[in-house]
């Protein structure tokens, strides 16, 4: 038992950490041809994880639908959405899945005018909240915040054309304060995050990270 | 006055937003819209792979969400690549981009008389991101078997000479989050070392000054803004020069709501010092 649920995925862990790490340095084709059969391999585990990722979602709302719990008619609709898409890519216009895709099909229909509306309303919505957000939140409380929000409104002026129109400066401001300050940040917290997961991949490598392996050990 | 000021109710604020949106499309003004180096550069790699007839490879790595913003630089950049010559080969990395890419394919291709397989090709989503980069770039038709039709990428003129990514001549990301740009300078750009290009979403694009700085992208598109001065570059306005000027104007609102907003604090902050003063 301890083989199955210890030894052999620290193993698989071990073992193929350091083919991915070593395939960047060894250029041999035998190492080449390994690392592409193991890239292929896992772009289809990709894949069979996105069937895990639908049982996932599906299994939450169908347990929200049947516990009739706070917005469960969201739920439903997930539902809905979920199985008339289904259907009519299944379907492909009478040609069936095994088929190639039918250009300007149902499915196509429904993409354009349905799924595009909806995706793209949520999206702009976004825009009111942060009006709504900046107004009451963005404040020059200390200096410090008082230098992020002169940054702030000045890339905020500087990035669109009527800026221009005012004052030449404002673009050439807002593209300084891009290309020094917030690069030099930028390239500060790419470092770290960079060495977290260096470090991180070894810890699972070898194993001394285990968390993925469930069970809370 | 000052606390009824600080509370304002958020629905004036979605209004103005609104009108700040709806006016500028009802009333036809002129912005000055000047490329800034970024959008130059892009524009002078797909000039010079069109000039020798090379490949561009884009990756559509965004969805509808995105659309507004993303679509305008693909439709100015395919347009520009149809222009000078290039021929394109569209793969995505965001599965509900794919209708979208054909959709902009079909598009463009019909407007500058580009035949499929020949001049261009859509050979679709694959999963994985960062490792179909990885793959598709030591094994591109290995990676990529057919295009969207089912035809197959050996025999398709365009793709038939691509083994790796090496035969590409310049590739870009039109990127919305997570499987984009950054992905494909970690998984690929950086280990192959090839020309690579972008456009992104504005609130994405400060995020990728570093990489141009060290040279791994060698241009940018930012949001809306990048799109409109690609389509100046071209001498093509469409979708992003008439898209820009909501944008600017509800831009100058937000800013007016900010400053007015710390007006209001900082006046606010004034008053009860001068009140704690007097007791």
């Amino acid at each position: 038992m301890n083989f199955w649920k210890k030894t052999l995925p620290l193993s698989i862990a071990f073992i193929l950490g350091w083919i991915g790490i070593l395939g960047d340095y060894i250029p041999h084709q035998t190492s080449e041809e390994l690392t592409k059969s193991i890239m292929k391999g896992l772009i289809i585990v990709f894949a069979i994880v996105a069937f895990l990722g639908l049982y996932s979602l599906l299994q939450m709302h169908w347990s929200k639908i049947k516990r009739k719990n706070v917005g469960w008619g969201y739920s439903l609709l997930v539902y809905i959405g979920f199985f008339v898409m289904l259907f009519f890519g299944l379907y492909n216009q009478g040609e069936f899945f095994w088929n190639t895709q039918v250009e300007r099909g149902q499915i196509q229909w429904l993409y354009q005018y349905a799924f595009t509306p909806c995706q793209a309303t949520m999206f702009s919505i976004l825009a009111f909240f942060i009006a709504s957000a900046a107004y009451r939140t963005f404040r020059a409380k200390s200096i410090e915040a008082g230098i992020l929000l002169l940054a702030a409104v000045l890339v905020m002026f500087g990035v669109v054309p009527i800026s221009g129109m005012i004052w030449k400066g404002f673009p050439e401001i807002a593209q300084w304060l891009l290309e020094y300050p917030n690069m030099a940040v930028k390239r500060a917290i790419f470092f770290g995050i960079a060495l977290g997961a260096i470090s991180t991949s070894l810890r699972i490598i070898f194993g001394i990270e285990r968390s993925y392996m469930g069970g809370g050990e | 006055m000052m606390e009824k000021l600080f509370n304002i109710d958020r629905r004036i604020i979605f209004v103005f937003i609104a009108l700040s949106v709806l006016i500028p499309f009802l009333v036809d003004f002129d912005l000055p819209i000047v490329a800034n180096k970024n959008v130059k550069k892009v524009y002078n790699k797909i000039e010079n792979v069109g000039k020798k007839g090379g490949t561009i490879l884009m990756s559509f790595d965004f969805d509808n969400s995105t659309k507004a913003e993303l679509e305008p630089a693909a439709i100015a950049i395919l347009s520009h690549a149809f222009m000078s010559g290039a021929k394109v080969v569209g793969i995505g990395n965001w599965p509900n981009g794919v209708a979208l890419a054909k959709q902009i394919f079909a598009k463009v291709s019909k407007e500058y008389k580009k035949e499929n397989g020949k001049d261009w090709a859509y050979l679709g989503y694959k999963s994985g991101a960062g490792l179909f980069m990885r793959s598709l770039s030591t094994d591109f038709q290995g990676t990529l078997p057919t295009d969207s039709r089912g035809i197959k990428t050996s025999k398709l003129p365009i793709t038939r000479n691509i083994r790796t990514i090496r035969d590409i001549d310049y590739v870009i990301s039109l990127s919305a989050g997570n499987g984009g740009i950054e992905e494909w300078i970690v998984f690929s750009q950086s280990k192959f070392n090839y020309d690579f290009g972008g456009a992104c979403t504005a609130v994405m694009a400060p995020d990728f000054f570093p990489f141009l700085q060290s040279g791994q992208l060698s241009g940018l598109l930012g949001g809306l803004a990048g799109a409109a001065q690609y389509e100046k570059l071209i001498n093509k306005p469409s979708t992003a020069t008439k898209g820009i000027k909501p944008q600017s104007v509800a831009h100058l609102v937000l800013i007016f709501f900010i400053l007015f907003g710390n007006i209001c604090f900082l006046g606010n902050r004034y008053l009860e010092k001068r009140k704690r003063g007097q007791q």
